[in-house]
This record gives structure tokens, C-alpha cells and sequence, in this order.
């Protein structure tokens, strides 16, 4: 990917903070001799939204993985929240921790009710006792609309759309700074599409969370702007 | 369609009919499966009569048998000329069968170690009962084995204390690192078990005597012995398995290789190799005097053999699941134990169930090799009778019954496998 992204969202209508979120400065990446990404440079202030579009293959997936260390990067740096990513475990567990994620195949985890894929995280990386996880998790199920699925076991109960608004509440409930969407709706039917990007709309209209959408669909791109 | 000027539109539903006689039940099925057309007409006419002649034939035998008698020739006494079985041999030979040499007067503690044996799994092969019972199933090995071993009450109590020793180390030094942490872990406990349990152990009996018969395992054979193999190699073969099976895939180098080296050997060679090596090869290699318990070094032999089979059968169910779910728990935050522990084992685990319980019936099997190191296992002791005068030329009868019961054994494996398939299907985890 050599362009820099594209901001799709205007600045004025979004509440952004001169803090800066994200910082990558000159990175690069390589899979073996394929060099996918090449001197990226990208600012994220809190609270920013962004949509990154582009043809299939151009390293907008790999960019943003690049952002939590689900990929490493070769050169240059990139620092979330004050963090630099960097082998130290450490450090990529406290980034982890500031940001969510979505992916294109929800990557529910199918031997769990909607409930339990909620209540994980909270419960064995942030210690919250069981009860207190369950509540919080019921609290972001209804936000996302799906409260009645809660004790319901995921992959083949739920259509893709409540699966995804699914692992949006999942990452929600984290509270996350950040939250990265990879191809969010790209799996999903068309009629399935507009009920996640309200999701992400309601999102980006009620807080400072910076949000960042990798999609090469014109119609993620389009409500977010005036999101 | 759309040329026509009225369309119809139907208001009310059909009512159900049922369907026709010839398309229901046994005789849609014995029209679908057994009279198909004239080939399998045929087939079917032809099994049936093969059975019934099989069934004539056997069917006397073993109803027919003798069951009182004491020796081959009174049997056929008995039964002057008839055909049957002379499962007399079974009745006379009956606990040394099960039991080998093990004391009659002391039997009542195997077969308490066996009873408890299904208390202790009990908790872990059914949610149903109630999870506090899951620390008698991690006693359970120390207490079976002074059951079954005797001698003082502060052996197996000072091994159980050598974990304990571990986890304490574990617990302290998390702060050091892992490998620090992990070293110590593992160094600690096994330094105490080399040099401190001996003398700690003859120190507590000195104190508080608590001692029952000892008995040693040259006395021990029959089912006994197959069962202790079995169940210790069962219980030891799919944690160990696990590891390697992670060990295959870690990405340090170090850790990789050792695991695709044990694999790749173990799987190599034939489990009889393994048994020599361990009834006479060991031996030589030990520092001279220690006495290695024999049954011990066979249970290490069959769960190293059992255990690189395990690696692979649930390395496949690694392989299996997809890379998202790894993803989605490193996304989450959680560090490696845990996403093995509660996302990646719980899924790659079911996928495997059917490979795990093939490796166990092999596993179960397999211990009956035991008898060409001179362990007298059922197979050892039906021999034993046989070289007897009074059996002589007897074998159907013996054989059949080792058969059986190991079927027994198998078959309720296979059963349960099956059943935990089904109640993992319905409730997906």
C-alpha cells in the first residue's frame, strides 16, 4: 500500500482530540520477499474515525493488523496510546488491552454461548468476577440489540449479521480506546450489512472512540462519513 | 405466468395425510434394505442361512458347557462325547486370572482401588456430578497406588507433596520470568523426590508408623495388571500428548525440535523394542542397586509410545481449527495458556475424540504385550494354565474369555466416546 489513507470522514462534524491515538511512522512490511506494506505514515487522534478502502490485495487488512501485532511489521514504528509495538510482550498486551477488534469471519468462538464469548475476556484477563462480567456483558448485548440471544451457542444459531454485532459487543465490553474493524461487513449478506453498520453508526455517534474501518465496500464507506 | 389474466390463490391448507403403508417402517425398510431386487434378494437368502448355520453349530458349544470340574479330562468325562465348552477352566482359575499372585487375603485392595477407580473418573467423564469430586480424581493416583503397592502411607504422601512443592515454586517465582519460573518447577520437586523423599519418608515412619502389607510387582498379573498399565498410560498419555502436540507447533526452535525428535522416534520403533529396553536395557544404564520397579518402567515405556501417538492424533485437531480463532483470543488479550486452555484445547480436543479414544482401545490392547517381558498379564497366566496337567490342550475357552472381557473394556470406551461426541454436538463446547 503506498497511498496514506484516505480520510473519508470530514474532521468538523467528529469530536477530535488533539491526542494523538496512533502514530506509525515509516513502517514497513514484508511477507518473505513481498514487501506489502512500504513507508506508511498515519496520525490518529483520539476519537478519529477512519475508513481505509482500497482493491483487494493492496495491505489495508495487514495495515491494521499491523496495529494490535496480530502481524509484526519489519521497519519503523508504530505506537498506540503512548505504547511502542515492539517484540515486548509487555507492551503488546497492553496495547491489546486499549483496542478492539472485529474481523471479516466474526471468529466467534463456537464451543461458547453468546454470553461466555462475551464474559471471557473480563473474566480471565481483567479478573471481574463472574456475575459482575455477565451484567456488563447483558449491558452491551442490548446495546448491539441481541440480548435475547444471550445464552444462545453462536456459530450456527446466529445469522452472520447478529454474529458480528455480536463481536462488536464482545470487543465493546472490553471498553476499548480503539476499535479496528477488518472487512467488517464483507462476509455478511447484503440485507445483513445494514444492521451491522448501524451498529458501528450508533457507535461513532456516541463517544470519543476512535474507530478504524478497513472495507473495499463503497457502502461502509458512504453512511460513515456522515457518521 | 404473467399473461394470464386470473391468477389463483389458494386460502385454505390441505390437511396432513399419512404417508403410504409401503413407503413407513419395517416394511419400507426391509423392501429398501434386504428385497431391493433380485441380487440382494439373494444376498439376504444367502446371510440369513450362513448365520443360522454359524448359530447351529456354535450354539451348542456354549450352552452345552461344563462348568463344574477340575481338570480337562473330567469335563470330557462329563460330557461323554458331546460337543461343549469346558468353561470350568474359568471358574477354577478364576482370581488368578484377575489377580495373578497378589495375596488372597489382601485382594480387597485392588478391588477397592478399582471401585474408587469409577468414583474418581467419574467427575470427569460427566458433567453431571457435582465438580467437588474432581480432587478425589487428583488423589486418587497416589491413593491407588498405595493401595495396590502397600508399604508406609508417607511415600505416595510425599510425592503428592512434591507437587505441591512445584506449585508453591510456580506461584513464588512467577516474578522471576518464565524460564526461571518453569526451571525452578520443575528442578525443585524432582531434587526433592531424588534426595529428600527417602530420608523424609523413613523419618515419618519412624515417627508415625502408618504402614499396610507391601506387596511386591513381581506378584502381581491377570486383569490386574492390565488394568493398572492401561489406566496409568491412559491418565498420563493425553496431558503428556497435549504438551508435545503444542511443542510441535511452539515457535521456539528448542522446544520444536525435542518434540519432533520424541514423536518421530517413538513412533518408530515397535512398542515390543520399547518393553526389552525397559525390562532389560534399563537396567544397565541405572546406577547399580537401584531397584526400578519393573511395572513402573513398563507404564513409562507404554505411555511414552501412547503419548506420540497422542501428539499426532490432537496435532490433526490443532490443525483443524481455523487461524481466526487464535486471532480472535490473542485480539482479546489473553496470553498462551489461557487461549490453549479455554479456546484453542476445548475445540481441538473434541475434534480429536475419536482419534484420542482409538489411541486409548490401542493403548488398553497393547498392554498385553506385557507377557514377553515375563509379566504375567491374562495372556501370561492363560498360558500358565495351560502348561498345567490338569488343562492341558485347553485354549478356546480361555482365550475366548480374555477376548471378552477386554471387549468389554473396549467397547465401553467406544461407547462413551460416542456419547461424549453426541452431548458435545448438541451443546457445542
Amino acid at each position: 500500500m503506498e497511498a496514506i489513507a484516505e480520510r473519508a470522514i470530514d474532521r468538523s462534524q467528529m469530536q477530535v482530540s488533539d491526542e494523538i491515538a496512533i502514530q506509525i511512522s515509516q513502517m514497513n512490511k514484508w511477507y518473505g520477499q513481498f514487501h506489502v506494506l512500504r513507508d506508511i505514515d498515519l496520525t490518529v487522534h483520539r476519537g478519529e474515525r477512519i475508513v481505509i478502502a482500497g482493491p483487494s490485495g493492496s495491505g489495508k487488512s495487514t495495515l491494521i493488523r499491523c496495529i494490535n501485532r496480530l502481524e509484526e511489521h519489519q521497519a519503523g514504528k508504530i505506537v498506540v496510546d503512548g505504547t511502542e509495538l515492539s517484540s515486548d510482550l509487555k507492551n503488546i498486551d497492553k496495547v491489546r488491552s486499549e483496542v478492539g477488534m472485529v474481523f471479516q469471519h466474526f471468529n466467534l468462538f463456537p464451543h461458547l454461548t453468546i454470553l461466555e464469548n462475551c464474559t471471557l475476556a473480563p473474566i480471565w484477563v481483567r479478573k471481574i468476577p463472574r456475575k459482575e462480567a455477565e451484567e456488563t456483558a447483558m449491558h452491551f448485548l442490548e446495546k448491539v440489540k441481541i440480548p435475547e440471544q444471550a445464552n444462545k451457542v453462536s456459530a450456527d444459531q446466529l445469522s452472520g449479521g447478529q454474529q458480528q454485532r455480536v463481536a462488536i459487543a464482545r470487543s465493546l465490553i472490553r471498553k476499548p480506546q480503539t476499535m479496528l474493524f477488518d472487512e467488517p461487513t464483507s462476509a455478511l449478506d447484503p440485507e445483513m450489512i445494514k444492521e451491522v453498520l448501524d451498529t458501528m453508526i450508533q457507535l461513532a455517534e456516541e463517544g470519543m472512540m476512535t474507530m478504524l474501518c478497513v472495507t473495499h465496500e463503497v457502502s461502509c464507506a458512504g453512511p460513515s462519513r456522515t457518521g | 405466468m404473467s399473461d394470464q389474466a386470473t391468477s389463483f390463490v389458494r386460502n385454505d391448507m390441505l390437511p396432513p395425510k399419512e404417508p403410504p403403508s409401503s413407503q413407513v417402517g419395517v416394511v419400507k425398510w426391509a423392501r429398501e434394505n434386504l428385497f431391493g431386487g433380485w441380487l440382494s434378494t439373494v444376498l439376504t437368502l444367502l446371510s440369513i442361512a450362513a448365520i443360522v448355520y454359524i448359530v447351529w453349530h456354535l450354539f451348542p458349544w456354549f450352552a452345552n458347557g461344563v462348568w463344574n470340574a477340575d481338570s480337562l479330562t473330567q469335563c470330557r468325562e462329563i460330557l461323554n462325547g458331546a460337543t461343549g465348552a469346558c468353561w470350568a477352566v474359568i471358574r477354577v482359575n478364576w482370581l488368578q486370572l484377575v489377580f495373578g499372585f497378589y495375596p488372597p487375603e489382601l485382594y480387597w485392595r485392588p478391588i477397592l482401588a478399582f471401585v474408587l477407580l469409577f468414583v474418581a473418573i467419574a467427575p470427569v467423564l460427566f458433567p453431571s456430578v457435582p465438580r467437588k469430586l474432581l480432587w478425589f480424581s487428583g488423589l486418587y493416583p497416589f491413593l491407588a497406588v498405595w493401595l495396590l503397592w502397600g508399604g508406609t502411607v508417607w511415600a505416595p504422601v510425599l510425592t503428592l507433596a512434591g507437587f505441591v512443592l512445584g506449585y508453591l515454586v510456580l506461584m513464588a517465582a512467577g516474578s522471576l520470568g518464565t524460564v526461571i519460573a518453569t526451571g525452578l518447577t520443575i528442578a525443585v520437586p524432582v531434587l526433592f523426590w531424588l534426595f529428600a523423599l527417602g530420608p523424609l519418608d523413613d523419618f515419618l515412619q519412624g515417627v508415625i508408623p502408618l504402614e499396610i502389607e507391601p506387596v511386591a510387582s513381581r506378584d502381581f498379573g491377570g486383569f490386574m495388571i492390565s488394568v493398572v498399565i492401561g489406566v496409568a498410560g491412559i491418565a498420563l498419555s493425553l496431558p503428556l500428548g497435549i504438551l508435545f502436540a503444542l511443542g510441535r507447533q511452539s515457535t521456539m526452535p528448542i522446544i520444536k525440535w525435542i518434540s519432533v525428535v520424541f514423536i518421530e522416534f517413538i513412533r518408530g520403533v515397535p512398542l515390543i523394542t520399547l518393553l526389552f529396553t525397559a525390562s532389560l536395557l534399563l537396567n544397565y544404564f541405572l546406577p547399580p542397586g537401584t531397584n526400578f520397579d519393573l511395572i513402573l518402567r513398563v507404564i513409562i515405556m507404554v505411555t511414552l509410545f501412547a503419548t506420540a501417538y497422542m501428539a499426532e492424533v490432537i496435532r490433526g485437531g490443532l490443525a483443524a481449527l481455523p487461524k481466526g480463532q487464535y486471532e480472535a483470543a490473542d485480539a482479546l488479550g489473553l496470553d498462551y495458556w489461557k487461549a490453549q486452555r479455554l479456546i484453542i484445547m476445548p475445540q481441538a480436543l473434541k475434534i480429536s475424540i475419536p482419534g484420542i479414544v482409538n489411541t486409548f482401545i490401542g493403548l488398553f490392547k497393547d498392554t498385553t504385550l506385557v507377557v514377553f517381558i515375563g509379566i504375567l498379564d491374562p495372556i501370561g497366566r492363560a498360558s500358565a494354565i495351560r502348561a498345567t496337567s490338569d488343562w492341558q490342550g485347553i485354549y478356546w475357552e480361555l482365550f475366548l474369555f480374555i477376548g471378552a472381557v477386554f471387549w468389554i473394556f473396549c467397547f465401553s470406551m467406544s461407547r462413551y466416546s460416542m456419547h461424549l461426541e453426541r452431548r458435545l454436538k448438541t451443546d457445542h463446547r
